[in-house]
């Protein structure tokens, strides 16, 4: 199978000046994401996952195109989109669309729910009609589950819930195939949240779509997910099948992070694994392996060399000298009832 | 050790003018023993943290009220003392830690200034012995270096050492009662797993009661014995902890359940609770999960449910229930 999107070494680095600089001082450089590379092959899910800071939203935004790559490649559909033109990045972004996570924020207050899914309409020239405007929005609307007689109300007389179904039908509209979710679903209430998650993989299913599906929530990851990478400092430290990732993780951030996400079942977290310290800053990230300031099994060799991403298992990835199957035990976060 | 600590009746908060106020919270009531770890769990809007908040008559007013109900602690009312008494009872007796630390403290006074500042409020000990006081907590909460970090402002802490400092306060004084409200909503899992083990530690430490207000049951399963859901401004369930997740009796607990992904493993589709809840103006006489609800009758239009005991620790609000039939 060919993939839909891959990435090869990408990379974006900022620079940020430090605080001295007015002194004199230097410029240091904020490595955000750093050799990323990977694949989402056509209607997959690939889950993005990591602590906050670890650059999981910049991948997304740099696979968009919506901020320029320090080094690395971004392959679309089979066409090289790194140094794409505008008119080519415009065609490119008809199949390739964003969720944000606060839809709050991400629809604009003062145009109706019209006007804002048929925003992406109107910019493609594929409207040839006030009344087929009308009739392609409504569609789209009864879709995502909202009735069409909404589309005259504005983003304020809706719940959170209501306002990301809005925020996915504006997605949609253009018939992408790749929808780049960031965090699409932290806003919402439980509740809420479910039937959200529900509607993006019905949609999935009927219109064959690839999610980049960016989260930090590992339980909504374990249900959504076809496969998993989990960022740190910049740089993908896993990345496999979910339920290898979930049965069998090999790093020890992922096995940290695992152990850590509270499960909502009395008396599960007494094997829990607690990271010491915090994470280290972008802009002064640790030799050699990036986690060995945090890591429980780190060793001398640790800090002179980056362990690679190797493969430890087929399809499955860990960057890890010491990558060793989970050392909770298979049942630590095993299946449940 | 076992004794009543708090007991709250028939706590109400409108928002809003009176005699057209808007009622966020509804003759809410329940008991705490010394020692217990409560848990309130509930969504946006389901009137948690006011209820926090009103504990401690911390609700601003106006536009809130308390409009009726008691809140006795050890035996005394807090809401008929007299307002100058409160201060002494606040940080005293009861400490509070929020969910935003950068927003609780003080930006321009160091860490170590904040913490003592609280001792000295509420006790008469000289400067050397509230210094002392003050590192000897910041090392109980886990912050490496407390002698040169004593000095360091808010911003210079991490979002998680800014949580340890705000419970390294709220513990200065050796409260009876902690309530900390999503005290770990803001943090990165790897961190929050870090600032539950201290809040248990602490527990088994120093016996205080704890009452932890959460959207996450995640945390709430991690820590707390007992269980308060709300929704809309009322108490719908209580339940000790191992009953609640094994035997919800209300139908919103059963579906907030039902709705967490890390329950469903290995099915196709998450169970979802239909709409969303009503806002606290368009809430009528009966019970407010009623547009929602998979077990509705026409009973539940007209009044609002009593909470009915289930069995000895568990109480529910719903006329489907057993115990509700004549």
């Amino acid at each position: 199978m060919t993939a839909l999107l891959s990435t090869e070494g990408l990379a974006k680095h900022f620079a940020a000046r430090s605080r001295w600089s007015a002194f004199g001082g230097g410029k240091s450089v904020v490595r955000a994401v750093d050799d990323l590379s990977m694949e989402i092959a056509p209607s997959e899910t690939l889950a993005l996952v990591g602590e906050s800071g670890c650059g999981k939203s910049t991948t997304g935004r740099l696979i968009m195109r919506l901020i320029e790559p320090s080094a690395g490649r971004v392959v679309f559909e089979g066409k090289d989109i790194t140094d794409a033109s505008a008119s080519e990045l415009r065609q490119a972004r008809r199949r390739m669309q964003m969720v944000f996570q606060d839809p709050r924020s991400s629809l604009s207050p003062r145009r109706t729910i019209l006007q804002t899914v048929a925003e992406p309409l109107d910019a493609n020239g594929l409207i040839r009609s006030p009344a087929h405007r009308r009739e392609v929005v409504a569609e789209l609307l009864d879709s995502v589950g909202l009735s069409p007689s909404v589309m005259g109300r504005f983003p304020h007389q809706f719940s959170g819930g209501q306002r990301q179904r809005v925020g996915i039908a504006r997605a949609i509209a253009l018939g992408p195939s790749l929808i780049v979710a960031d965090e699409p679903v932290s806003a919402l209430d439980v509740s809420v949240q479910a039937q959200i998650i529900n509607l993006m993989q019905d949609l999935q299913k009927q219109r064959r779509l690839s999610y980049l599906f960016i989260s930090h929530d590992l339980a909504v990851v374990r249900h959504i997910a076809d496969r998993v990478a989990v960022m740190y400092l910049g740089r993908i430290v896993e990345i496999g099948p979910k339920a290898e990732v979930f049965r069998a993780p090999h790093h020890p951030y992922t096995q940290a992070l695992l152990s850590a996400a509270p499960e909502a079942r009395p008396g599960r977290s007494q094997k829990r694994i607690v990271l010491s310290g915090d994470v280290p800053s972008p802009s002064a990230i640790p030799s050699g392996c990036s986690f060995r300031t945090r890591c429980p099994i780190a060793q001398e060799v640790c800090a002179r060399e980056r362990p690679p991403l190797g493969a430890v298992a087929s399809g499955h990835s860990a960057a890890c000298h010491f990558a060793q199957p989970n050392p909770l035990g298979p049942n630590q976060r095993g299946r449940s009832s | 050790m076992s004794g009543s600590l708090l007991k709250v009746r028939n706590l109400s908060v409108e928002f809003g003018p009176a005699g057209k106020g808007v009622r966020v919270l509804d003759r809410v009531g329940f008991d705490m023993m010394a020692g217990d770890c409560i848990g309130i769990v509930g969504e946006s809007g389901s009137g948690k943290s006011v209820m926090s908040l009103s504990l401690l008559r911390l609700v601003p007013e106006p536009p809130g009220r308390i409009v009726e109900g008691s809140v006795e602690f050890e035996g005394v009312d807090l809401l008929t003392l007299p307002a100058s008494r409160m201060p002494d009872i606040r940080g005293k007796d009861i400490a509070m830690i929020f969910q935003e630390p950068m927003s609780a403290l003080n930006p321009v006074m160091t860490v170590g200034e904040q913490i003592s500042e609280a001792i000295f409020l509420h006790e008469s000990i000289g400067a050397a012995a509230r210094r002392a006081r003050v590192l000897e907590m910041l090392q109980l909460v886990g912050i490496p270096d407390a002698e040169q970090r004593y000095d360091s402002y808010p911003h210079e802490f991490s979002g998680g050492m800014r949580q340890r400092v705000m419970i390294a306060m709220a513990l200065a004084c050796n409260p009876r009662l902690l309530i900390a409200d999503e005290p770990t909503t803001a943090l990165d899992v790897t961190i929050q797993a870090q600032v539950l083990e201290l809040m248990k530690q602490l527990r088994a430490r120093y016996r205080t009661s704890i009452l932890l207000i959460s959207h996450d049951l995640g945390v709430i399963a991690d820590i707390a014995d007992r269980v308060i859901v709300m929704y809309c401004g009322r108490v719908v369930e209580t339940a000790a902890i191992d009953d609640l997740f094994d035997r919800p009796a209300h139908p919103y607990t059963e579906g907030l359940l039902n709705s967490i992904p890390s329950r469903s493993i290995g099915q196709e589709r998450l169970y979802q609770i239909p709409g969303a809840p009503p806002a606290p103006t368009e809430r009528g006489p009966g019970c407010a999960f009623y547009p929602r609800c998979p077990k509705r009758m026409p009973v539940c239009l007209e009044r609002t449910p009593p909470l009915l005991q289930v069995s000895e620790t568990q109480q529910a609000a719903c006329f489907a229930l057993p115990a509700a039939r004549p």
